[in-house]
């Protein structure tokens, strides 16, 4: 479903945050990205989106992801952004959520349903009018849930999607990604999240790849996770 | 754009919740020109009235009293800016500059509570006021508390950190804090670009 061929990427100015990254994630799974901090995550996830100038290859439904046919691909992938306030622009909920619909030309009734669907799937029904800074970041990670799953993507991403959430928001957050049955990739150093929800994993480290395999096998290895500072 | 106003109208008075918005952005706007404009004897009738609006409206609701007091307390150190930097100017005419500055300042608290967020963009959009321009103040309005926010943070780390008690210094240091908080805010409008592209967004207006 997606497939990465050495994926690298440089930013401006700065060192080399990917170098030479491939691997491939199947339809329907839930899939990890590990790896300490600074070791690439963002950036890989990033450049699935289309949002960096990398260099190599992604196929996203066997389709080459790079300029023509970028916007309807985006279309079937979510990102939930680690920082709500980052992904949430607008003054109110409502109008939040209806951004993606509005952008891909649904009418003001359909993106009012769409919205109104999205939110009873995070739970957060009737939120429409609330204004968006007056939330809790719970609350707020919910609704960056709700503005992805709005446009009901085959594919959604996560970066760090535990992180700040305290213990009853982080089970409650896990418990909407485990319950959702698109393909999921998400990118975080939550080990505990990793054995309850995720299928395959990939390790990155420094940039470059450490290894691409299932769970058990992950944690099969203390002395590996000891390595790339993942326990 | 769908419109969703519902909550942030409980501190609204519905003494003046009553009258049309649009009406209340005509009476807003041309009472600022009239303050704008006016000179001697007119703007000192201008302020007596403003005060009398003001006075009445505090004795008709508690509620009202609360929330234009928090937005007089919020404008104040804004106000004496403007009022300083208008004693600054040429025009030298005993106390309109002042009067100007007081007036203005009680019309925008008055403004600010009688006028919801959201009703003023409906009347901004009844007016076919270009969308680019309610949009931008959307994001300004969601950006403003982020942005305090952030002062407010770094202005503790810096209370924690800092151990000298030069005043030069502190003022100094809230410079570099300063200059700190834009860089960042810069970072902040590169991932909320990120965000709407990653949302189908493409310079194009919808
Ligand atoms: N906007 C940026 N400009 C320059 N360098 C960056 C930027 N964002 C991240 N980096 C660098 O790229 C590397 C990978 O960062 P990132 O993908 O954010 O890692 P992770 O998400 O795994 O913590 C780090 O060394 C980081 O310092
Ligand atoms: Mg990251």
């Amino acid at each position: 479903m997606i497939e990465v061929r050495g994926l690298s990427y440089r930013y401006p100015g700065g060192e080399r945050a990917l170098e030479g990254v491939s691997f491939a994630v199947r339809k329907g799974e839930a899939f990890a990205v590990v790896g300490p901090n600074g070791s690439g995550k963002t950036t890989l996830l990033l450049s699935l989106m289309g949002l960096l100038k990398f260099r190599g290859e992604i196929r996203i439904f066997g389709h080459q992801l790079n300029g023509k046919g970028l916007r309807e691909l985006r279309r079937s992938i979510g990102f939930v952004f680690q920082d709500p306030d980052t992904q949430l622009f607008m003054p109110t909920v409502g109008e939040d959520v209806a951004f993606g619909p509005q952008q891909f030309g649904y009418s003001g009734d359909e993106a009012k349903r769409m919205v109104k669907e999205a939110l009873r799937a995070v739970r957060m029904e009737g939120y429409e009018g609330r204004f968006t800074h007056r939330l809790s970041y719970g609350e707020k990670k919910k609704i960056a849930l709700a503005t992805a799953l709005v446009l009901s993507p085959e594919i959604l991403i996560f970066d760090e999607p535990t992180s700040n959430l305290d213990p009853a928001s982080r089970r409650e957050f896990l418990d909407l990604i485990g319950g959702l049955n698109c393909t999921r990739i998400f990118a975080t150093h939550d080990m505990d999240m990793v054995r309850r929800i995720a299928d395959r994993v990939l390790v990155l480290f420094e940039g470059r790849k450490a290894a691409e395999c299932d769970v058990e096998s992950l944690f099969k290895s203390p002395e590996n996770l000891r390595k790339w500072r993942l326990a | 754009m769908s419109h969703y106003w519902t909550s942030d109208l409980a501190d609204r008075p519905s003494f003046f919740g009553r009258i049309d918005p649009r009406l209340r952005f005509f009476l807003f706007l041309s009472a600022l020109g009239v303050i704008s404009a006016a000179g001697g004897r007119l703007l000192f009738g201008a302020t007596l009235f403003l005060i009398g609006v003001m006075l009445f409206s505090v004795a008709a609701s508690a509620k009202f009293r609360r929330s234009v007091l928090r937005a007089l307390l919020a404008l104040l150190p804004f106000g004496a800016f403007v009022v300083f930097l208008m004693s600054l100017s040429r025009e030298t005419g005993g106390p309109s500059p002042l009067l100007r500055g007081l007036c203005s300042l009680i019309l925008i608290a008055l403004f600010v509570t009688m006028m919801g967020f959201d009703e003023l963009r409906e009347v901004l959009r009844s007016l076919r006021v270009p969308s680019i321009f309610i949009t931008l103040l959307g994001f300004v309005y969601r950006y403003f508390f982020l942005f305090r926010e952030e002062l407010e943070k770094m202005d503790m780390a810096l209370k924690n950190r800092s151990f000298s008690s030069s005043r030069l210094e502190g003022w100094r240091l809230r410079a570099l804090l300063i200059g700190q908080v834009l860089l960042r805010s810069y970072r902040r409008s590169e991932e909320v670009y990120r965000a709407m592209t990653a949302r189908g967004y493409d310079r194009k207006e919808r």
